[in-house]
């Protein structure tokens, strides 16, 4: 497969107005204003994509940011433009959750001290309670879901990312991503339907 | 049209519409059904709060990463004799690298560096160094006199020129700062707003045709940097979990959490030509610690609880807030340990960079060992040989007995 070339020399001109990819290309060559402009620009999809995975913590998550920028500061090189940046860096960011996160028990028993506290509150407005009642048994189900399923749903249908784009930065053939998103789609439907029975 | 299995509506329902399947759907109810079920659970999981962190925890962040980024980038400076080639380096270096560390001495004529929003023109035989650039840039100045011309500055863009005890923020203004060994001696506001803030003293903001000057110090000797108080290396170590397969090279002890090392880093280096002047008189001012202690002192702080991947981080912030401070080359040494401990695999690549840059650091052999462990899990036997056998001598037995046994690991290989 042939690459993109990547240009090796400084960035140029405000970051701002620099595209996706000169922004990768340029933090590729270790600049570091390049992966100051990244993280203003996609810190906000990455700290979503933390707060969705079973992490452990405020901690675990801001940890889990930090790790992927600096893992993108060392991975742009290997950037072909097979995919838009933005799926790129749910990649990495897919990557170092799989290897760093931890305590995704604890977790889920702290989810479900909070549903006990939410089912056993008094009644308030019937309609709101339910409402947090079932968003809180979706949340437990997505961070139930194996890891690998988590994020083929939180890319393919909560980030609505191409999902051609996302095997391909997760490195796995199209037909596991669909087993996956499947697997993940019919365990939040059952969730649902046991909230709502 | 059969109806087509959950997999295929899955499928179906992540790609461009399939005229066939819609109409399918349209008009078989158990097929809907599926179908309304798989959107209705997206749409409420799109709906599930997520926590966003505040500003400043984001702006902690930022600064996190870019502060660990820069680590990475070499730390080494160069000397070169041609004063204008030194400058092409630098250009090229800060291409290569996140942070451009470079010492000008300019014996003639006005040298010009350009930052982003920068310009800085030595006088004399300055010493300065360009550490970051935007949106945070910082110019170290050790030595001389600097003329510093900044353009207007964007909003969350910073441009500073630190010394070891003072720290100049401007916005849009042109001035002249001089140095003398690492310590502030004045500013001089050429146009534009300045404000000087001295770690003894306080904040002083100047105006147009505005100076600052710093009060006399009583030595005759000047310090070239404020040095951090010795301390005695203890035995707590972090070669306890750093590769999973390394046999322990020291124990921690079981109920006391891993110490910092304050060590002096000049120590370890070639000596320097002054030596540590006189205490100052006791003053309540002078108790204000470098940033680099703060920073060194948050990431044990982290160690000690377990947080490796932060530790990691706050140790790279703490050696590139001040390279040449007292505690550049443990911060160094310390944030590969951390990342081994985080098991993540940048550990290799910085112990090989602090190796590279402290080759005679007290914890040399130490660092030669630990990556020899991880140079094994990641079977680079012919490195890990390398390493380990560099560390063979090492005086401390656990160290040595560490570096024995990886090379009896590899020979025990099949």
């Amino acid at each position: 497969m042939s690459g993109k070339l990547v240009p090796l020399r400084r960035i140029s001109g405000e970051t701002a107005q620099l595209s996706d990819e000169a922004l990768l290309a340029a933090c590729a060559t270790g600049d570091s204003a390049a992966l100051g402009a990244l993280f203003d620009r996609f810190h906000e999809v990455v700290y979503r994509f933390a707060g969705r995975l079973a992490t452990t913590d405020e901690g675990a998550r801001d940890d889990l940011v930090q790790a992927t920028f600096l893992e993108l500061q060392r991975t742009a090189g290997a950037f072909r433009g097979t995919s838009s940046v933005l799926t790129w860096i749910f990649g990495v960011a897919a990557n170092v959750a799989r290897h760093t996160l931890r305590g995704e028990r604890r977790r889920r028993v702290r989810q479900a001290k909070y549903l006990e506290q939410i089912e056993s509150a008094p009644p308030q407005v019937d309609e709101q309670v339910d409402q947090r009642k079932l968003l809180a048994r979706i949340e437990e189900a997505v961070e139930g879901l194996p890891r690998d399923q988590q994020v083929a749903f939180i890319l393919c249908d909560l980030e609505r990312l191409p999902a051609i784009e996302v095997a391909r930065v997760l490195e796995i053939p199209e037909g596991t991503l669909w087993r996956r998103l499947h697997t993940a789609r019919k365990a939040l439907r059952a969730a649902i339907e046991r909230t709502t029975r | 049209m059969a109806c087509p299995d959950e997999l295929a509506l899955t499928r179906a329902s992540c790609e461009p519409e399939d005229p066939e399947i819609a109409a399918h759907v349209t008009g078989c109810a158990p097929c809907r059904e599926i179908w309304t079920g798989m959107a209705n659970a997206i749409e409420l999981a799109r709906r599930v709060p997520v926590a966003m962190p505040s500003s400043e925890r984001r702006e902690e962040i930022r600064t996190a990463i870019l502060a660990a980024s820069g680590l990475r980038a070499p730390l080494a400076r160069a000397r070169s004799p041609q004063p204008r080639r030194r400058w092409a380096s630098a250009i090229a270096l800060a291409a290569a690298a996140a942070v451009v560390i470079v010492i000008a001495t300019r014996p003639r004529g006005p040298e010009v560096a350009t930052h982003t929003h920068g310009t800085v023109r030595a006088h004399g035989a300055a010493q300065f160094v360009a550490r970051s650039s935007s949106p945070d840039e910082i110019v170290a100045l050790y030595d001389g006199v600097i003329d510093v011309e900044v353009a207007p500055l964007h909003a969350g863009e910073r441009f500073r020129v630190v010394t070891a005890d003072s720290e100049i923020e401007v916005r849009g203004t042109a001035f002249e700062v001089t140095a003398q060994l690492g310590r502030l001696v004045g500013v001089t506001v050429i146009h534009g707003l300045v404000e000087v803030r001295p770690i003894m003293g306080a904040p002083t903001m100047l105006g147009a045709g505005q100076s600052w000057t710093a009060p006399p110090v009583r030595s005759a000797t000047v310090a070239p940097v404020p040095l951090q108080t010795v301390a005695a290396p203890t035995a707590a170590g972090p070669m306890t979990s750093v590769a999973t397969t390394a046999p322990p090279v020291r124990s921690a002890p079981s109920d006391v959490g891993p110490q910092p090392i304050h060590r002096d880093a000049v120590r370890s280096r070639a000596p320097t030509i002054t030596e540590r002047v006189e205490p100052m008189p006791p003053a309540p001012a002078q108790r204000a610690r470098a940033p680099q202690a703060i920073a060194y002192d948050e990431a044990w702080a982290a160690m000690r609880a377990g947080n490796f991947t932060r530790a990691s981080t706050t140790f790279a912030r703490a050696g590139i807030l001040d390279p040449d401070g007292p505690l550049a080359e443990d911060a160094s040494y310390w944030y590969p340990v951390a990342l081994a401990r985080a098991k993540r695999s940048e550990a290799m690549d910085a112990f090989r960079e602090f190796l590279d840059h402290y080759p005679r650091s007290a914890h040399a052999h130490e660092a030669s060992a630990m990556l020899g462990w991880l140079l094994v899990d990641a079977k680079q036997h012919a490195e890990a040989e390398r390493r380990f056998r560099a560390a063979i001598d090492d005086p401390s037995p656990a160290v040595a007995a560490s570096a024995r046994a990886g090379l009896a690991a590899l020979d025990a290989r099949p």
